[in-house]
């Protein structure tokens, strides 16, 4: 009892002072809030299969399917952005059906693969259909969300609070996902896949359905993504990006939700430090990052997280009780 | 009307073949033994059976059904459930979990239903929980209900194994060498479960035995695999006289012969 | 005229085909003996090249040793990175999939940082510069000396590995390592000798195609692709295959080349890796 309520606490806490952040007036780091909060929720939706044993390479190919139907729909169509922003996430969620459907069909590494491929279709597509895509250039001038309810966008602010309102969503739904029969069920299918079928699972639903999910918040993402930036190419969801997201949720922990989030805070922040060293090269970024998955998957599997599980209050409580009763 | 029935099934792998044209009819409220030496094919037999493995040749009929070609949470789903050879549970979740997850299908409780908490889930849920309080006292495992599934002993883990498929509902259960690696004193705790299941839920029993002492106390009829094919089928005092049977196990156990 | 565009492209195919079949017979070694799918091999190409151009260009030294030094540090690199990070992930395909990625974004960068942005070349020994002329054909000595190179090092390694008495070590450990265990083979060493062997393959590819192609960072992954895509057409393990995969898709390239841009090519080939690893159940590993 102790423990959940003090998870809740630190959670309440954290967003209030997140809330008031924009206040202190520094861009830079607002904006890199925004783009913590981007990955974050990307890397959740992408740790949902991940809790069922299967590795999708194609999560961030989802998040620029989302972001190109914002940018095609606000820039070529010139539909407001409050109409397009749920398509996104439709439209995401049905390529994701399709994709999950034929994909899922595989196995493990196979699968790995077979997304890996996917994905490089998607992105190799963006590229050859110019017409539709703008090819390599990609597609410029997105505009920032039109007002709703009497609310402007276009502020670095508005964009903070819109990202964290999205990242809050999603940790909720996903949470209340994982505490769920659904979320247990998921579980069982990475060892225990043939006794859930044998207990009348159909698995291969509940893997399509976890896919789905996870493409749905990357479309979503992908939507605020294309109007933060006002621009998108695909160089901005390649194989590369995919692989940041990978290393993001394993570094934090893979295990848990805020593991998760704090591998992204974490290694997002480490990176724009790293830009501040002189002579930089955009090279040390994933430099870095292949070093640190390296370092994780040899030293700490279990990802920074499981450091701190060593010093939870749970273990710390626990031998205090146990140094009582001894007395 | 025959529960199960198995026409001319056979299986070949590659160039083996692993079963060859069984036949057999299995009528509602039997136990039914299958034996056979190491490699006979009945765990194959078993997985063909469950919808685990398609047959290359023959049919599979349950209740009158051509469940041949389902996949086995559709067959689970028909009411035929079947156990493991090696330990098959959900080892990082605990005993009362397990069972939880095996009662999947009865109540079935909606995806949207559980994520909206509407009344009708709620009460399926109360329904459930009083499922799994009973398995649990049914097969004596109250008290590990708590217990994380891989950190119970050999015996208390195959008997989880049962409990979880016996939440299935099943009006069939195909039992993988349940007595495996137990005790006496284990074998006849189980035994006395299956009897206890067989009778108390009318669940017809085909199981898979190497202790022939069990196998013979437990069952009206025996089926006998040698190579995938069917050698021999009658009561436990027919089989034991067979001498076909007698060949294929050199070195039966002498208490049975 | 037509014969002679059909001669070219035959010749461009095998070259390809070669290659691909050396890269992919390294993998395909690597994975029937440690289950791992080791997806940084294109990585160990790219630096084999890499250091040809660094020995040779660079420092000035002759190709022949450059290239002998070259293989051999890769062979070497190769031990090591099976030591500090495969060997412990054996039969884990996930987590070794998981370390290729962390291996192809540091070698990647890495070479980047320490070679250089500049796409590198390597010229070709002066005996292989020039063409032969033969029945009234020109083919160009660099290719056929890569086709006659990398077809000698095919058999060399059929050759080992099946009459060989470490070969046969190699055969039973890849069959059933408890056996092998049993029976006294050393599966640490026969894990190091197949990932240096493998290494030093996909070195000699990278070597003899530094001297035709371009050498970038990102040189590594086209072949790797392409070897993923002959051993789900060829089977795991089955060298015929693998050769036979090898020929069908560099052949294909070869002919298609001049045809289509290289973006719609790639788009094919991705596709077809993707049906295909959807729709053999077994896939590519059929090893469960």
């Amino acid at each position: 009892m102790i423990k959940v309520n003090l998870k809740l606490i630190v959670c309440l806490i954290l967003v209030i002072i997140l809330c008031f952040f924009p206040y202190t007036g520094n861009i830079h780091w607002t904006r890199v809030l925004i783009e913590v909060f981007i990955w974050t929720t990307v890397s959740i939706g992408f740790r949902l299969i991940l809790t069922a044993g299967q590795l999708s390479l194609a999560q961030v190919s989802f998040m620029g399917l989302g972001a190109y139907t914002i940018a095609i729909m606000t820039t070529k169509i010139h539909l407001n952005y409050w109409i397009c922003f749920p398509l996104a996430g439709i439209f995401t969620s049905i390529f994701a059906l399709i994709i999950g459907y034929l994909s899922l069909r595989a196995r493990g590494i196979h699968f790995a693969i077979a997304t890996f491929a996917i994905s490089e279709v998607i992105r190799l597509t963006w590229i050859e259909w110019k017409s539709l895509f703008g090819g390599v250039g990609g597609i410029p001038n997105i505009p920032s969300p039109n007002s709703l309810f009497g609310l402007e966008f276009g502020s670095v602010s508005s964009f903070y609070y819109f990202s964290l309102l999205l990242v809050i969503f999603t940790i909720i739904i996903m949470h209340r996902l994982e505490i769920s029969k659904f979320g247990m069920i998921l579980v069982t299918l990475e060892k225990s896949e043939n006794l859930s079928q044998s207990v009348g699972i159909n698995t291969y639903k509940y893997k399509i359905i976890a896919f789905i999910i996870g493409g749905f918040f990357a479309g979503l993402t992908g939507g605020v993504f294309a109007t933060f930036y006002h621009y998108i190419g695909p160089e901005d969801f390649s194989i590369h990006q995919t692989f940041y997201v990978l290393i993001y949720v394993l570094t934090g922990g893979v295990n848990t939700i805020y593991g998760t989030t704090i591998g992204v805070f974490v290694l997002i922040i480490a990176l724009k430090l790293i830009h501040h060293i002189p002579a930089f090269n955009p090279v040390w970024e994933s430099l870095f990052l292949g070093c640190t998955l390296l370092l994780i998957m040899k030293f700490l599997p279990g990802g920074l997280i499981s450091i701190l599980q060593k010093f939870s209050l749970d273990t710390v409580l626990l031998d205090w009780r146990k140094r009582r009763a001894l007395t | 009307m025959p529960l199960l029935e198995l026409n001319e099934v056979s299986k070949n792998f590659g160039g083996l073949q692993a079963i060859n044209m069984v036949s057999t009819k299995i009528e509602e409220g039997e136990i039914i033994g299958l034996i056979g030496p190491n490699g006979a094919g009945k765990t194959t037999l078993f997985n063909i059976v469950s919808g685990f493995y398609k047959p290359s040749k023959g049919r599979v009929l349950f209740k009158s059904e051509d469940i041949t070609h389902l996949k086995p949470f559709q067959i689970a789903s028909k009411g035929l459930t079947r156990t493991y050879q090696e330990t098959n549970l959900f080892h990082d979740l605990t005993v009362e979990k397990n069972i939880l997850i095996g009662c999947h299908l009865h109540p079935n409780i909606g995806f949207f239903e559980q994520l909206l908490g509407t009344y009708l889930a709620m009460e399926k849920e109360r329904i459930t929980a009083k499922k799994v309080s009973d398995i649990l006292e049914l097969l004596e495992l109250s008290s590990l209900k708590d217990e994380l599934a891989k950190n119970l002993s050999h015996g208390y883990q195959r008997t989880l194994g049962v409990a979880i498929a016996l939440a299935t509902e099943p009006s069939l259960f195909l039992l993988d060498e349940p007595f495996s690696g137990m005790n006496a004193e284990e074998t006849r705790s189980m035994i006395t479960h299956l009897l206890k299941i067989h009778q108390e839920k009318n669940i017809t029993i085909v199981l898979v035995e190497h202790d022939m002492k069990a196998v013979m106390g437990l069952c009206d009829r025996i089926i006998v695999l040698n190579f995938g094919k069917k050698i021999a089928e009658g009561s436990p005092d027919e089989i034991q006289k067979n001498h076909e049977v007698i060949e294929a196990y050199l070195g039966v156990d002498e208490d049975v012969v | 005229m037509e014969y002679f565009l059909f001669f070219q492209s035959l010749v461009n195919g095998l070259v390809i085909a070669t290659v691909i079949i050396l890269v992919a017979l390294g993998l395909n070694l690597v994975f029937g003996i440690m289950n791992i799918v080791n997806l940084a091999h294109g990585e160990l190409y790219m630096l084999g090249a890499y250091f040809l151009w660094w020995a040779g260009v660079q420092h000035s030294i002759p190709y022949l040793p450059s290239f002998i030094f070259s293989v051999f540090a890769i062979a070497l690199f190769g031990v090591l990175l099976e030591k500090m990070f495969f060997k412990s992930l054996r039969g884990h395909l996930i987590s070794g999939l998981l370390v290729a990625i962390g291996l192809i974004l540091s070698l990647q960068s890495g070479a980047l940082l320490f070679f250089g942005e500049q796409p590198r070349g390597v010229p070709a020994p002066i005996i292989l510069k020039g063409v032969l002329r033969m029945f009234g054909l020109v083919i160009s000595k660099e290719r056929l000396a890569v086709i006659l190179i990398t077809m000698s090092c095919i058999i060399l390694m059929y050759i080992f590995i099946h009459r060989s008495r470490i070969g046969k070590a190699i055969q039973a450990v890849a069959q059933d390592p408890d056996a092998a265990a049993l029976q006294g083979i050393s599966i640490d060493n026969i894990s190091s000798l197949v990932m240096g062997l493998s290494a030093a393959m996909a070195a000699i590819a990278g070597c003899l195609m530094g001297t035709i192609n371009p050498i970038t960072a990102t040189v590594g992954q086209q072949p790797l692709l392409e070897a993923l895509v002959v051993i789900v057409l060829g089977g795991l393990g089955s060298i015929p295959g693998t050769i036979v995969g090898g020929l069908i898709v560099g052949l294909t390239k070869g002919f298609m080349g001049s045809y289509i841009t290289t973006t719609v090519a790639s788009i094919t080939v991705y596709l077809i890796l993707f049906i295909l690893l959807i729709i053999k159940p077994s896939g590519l590993f059929g090893r469960d």
